[in-house]
């Protein structure tokens, strides 16, 4: 049975603050040593970076750094926390905007490719690098995709059948999704990724549209990149 | 394969129903492997158990009962081992997919019974599977690779339904990695959670996954509920 006022239901169930512990702000010492390393990581993967490249790179003693962080990686995890944030509210706010599920799909996953192409360094932290600190941020990982799981999920209402769609279904896509955008950011080849939007929305939209409105979908989403690449060749 | 003892063992009559029990047991059928063989079982269990990064060589030379040299011997360091027993599972999942497409009738079947195979060897080895479809995405770039190229091999066996649709042209180009990569979320997740057992249970929904852009949801849904 379909919720009523789904739609506010969507958004709060998404609110990023209640999904995402907010990661507290910190001291302004700690805000200076996480953007000293998001310089860093515009060069170096996080894998490659020990604390010692970190000090001298960033001029901050020994002493000073184990003020504010018990290790390099916690001092990431809180970096890459804050980016997950980020994600989170502009990703969802952009599902929140719209006033059904199927548009609300369309806007979110738009606006991911908005999120990752406009900051490659960002987009390779929280796509790649989040691989390499651990636990605590492969959890938080989870958490974001758990949430964009639950908003595929809610797709089960958009059928008039008795049959229930599993979650089992939108874990399966939502990983091909993660699957499929990690691939061109792991190989810095981020001029793939507008031509995996259609194809994300695709296969997204199957499970609960059907074939006919799936294939609807894959169509208008290519139309939406040639106008996306013609506006950018007649751009000066 | 089960463990191979030594000779001497085997000449000693009475000397297999002596073996001492429970972690002894577990060292001593070690101990009848061949040094490399050890040190992979060894890594596949840790970096299961530990995270990579929290798996050293000192773990890895103790649960193996190798000498820090042996190891050496055998491996450059410990992401060298790793793409090893990569390589290696990779190499009995493919077989063991060769085998079980063989008596396939058509298309569909083939889906099934790869899918059958590669949950089933997936469920058998949780600790090797964890460590290639979870652990190995931390380890660094080469591992990156490899995980990738074994996704893009699974790749093709799918693309064949292309001919079944008898619309190929208006399918999504990567739809195959698609579909490989949500089959390949759904073990990754129950790996994650323990839940290996779980994994052949998975094959009614991967196979309509699979098989769904091709077939339509329909005959695809029910092929799934035959299984």
């Amino acid at each position: 049975m379909r919720p009523r006022n789904l739609r506010l239901k969507m958004a709060r169930d998404q609110d990023p603050d209640e999904r995402f512990p907010i990661a507290a702000e910190g001291s302004p010492e700690q805000a200076r040593l996480r953007s000293r390393l998001s310089e860093l990581l515009h060069d170096t993967p996080y894998v490659e970076i020990t604390i010692k490249d970190f000090l001298a790179a960033s001029g901050v003693s020994e002493r000073e750094f184990y003020r504010h962080y018990g290790s390099l990686d916690t001092c990431f995890t809180e970096l890459c926390r804050s980016l997950m944030q980020e994600a989170a509210r502009q990703t969802f706010a952009a599902y929140a905007a719209e006033t059904n599920w199927r548009d609300g799909i369309r806007a979110q996953i738009w606006s991911s490719y908005e999120f990752l192409v406009t900051d490659q360094t960002r987009s390779r932290i929280c796509v790649v690098d989040v691989n390499f600190a651990g636990d605590d941020l492969l959890a938080i990982r989870d958490l974001f995709m758990n949430a964009f799981i639950e908003l595929v999920h809610l797709g089960r209402h958009e059928r008039a059948t008795a049959v229930e769609t599993p979650r089992a279904r939108a874990e399966a896509v939502a990983g091909a999704t993660w699957e499929l955008i990690a691939a061109p950011v792991r190989g810095g080849r981020f001029e793939l990724l507008i031509e995996v939007v259609p194809q994300i929305l695709y296969m997204l939209y199957l499970p609960y549209l059907g074939e006919t409105e799936a294939r609807t979908e894959l169509k208008r989403a290519r139309d939406e990149v040639d106008r996306r690449r013609s506006n950018r060749a007649s751009l000066p | 394969m089960g463990p191979r003892y030594s000779r001497s063992i085997e000449t000693i009559p009475g000397q297999r129903e002596r073996l001492p029990g429970g972690e002894d047991r577990r060292q001593a059928e070690m101990l009848a492997r061949e040094p490399r063989e050890r040190i992979l079982i060894a890594l596949a269990e840790l970096v299961a158990k530990r995270g990579y990064k929290g798996t050293s060589v000192e773990h890895i030379i103790k649960r193996a009962v190798v000498s820090r040299s042996t190891f050496y011997e055998n491996f450059k360091n410990r992401e060298e081992a790793l793409l090893a027993l990569f390589e290696q599972s990779q190499a009995e999942l493919t077989a063991r997919i060769a085998v079980a497409m063989k008596g396939a009738p058509d298309w569909p079947d083939s889906v099934i019974a790869v899918l059958r195979a590669f949950l089933d060897y997936t469920a058998e080895n949780p600790a090797v599977a964890r460590t290639c479809l979870v652990e190995s995405v931390t380890v660094g770039s080469a591992a990156i690779d490899r995980y990738e190229r074994a996704m893009a091999e699974l790749a093709p066996i799918f693309a064949d339904g292309r001919e079944v649709a008898g619309k190929a042209s208006d399918l999504p180009e990567a739809l195959e990695d698609m579909v490989v990569g949500s089959v390949i979320w759904l073990v990754h997740q129950r790996l994650l959670r323990g839940e290996a057992k779980r994994i052949p249970g998975l094959l009614p929904t991967a196979v309509e996954i699979a098989t769904s852009p091709y077939l339509g949801e329909k005959q695809a849904a029910t092929l799934a509920a035959s299984l």
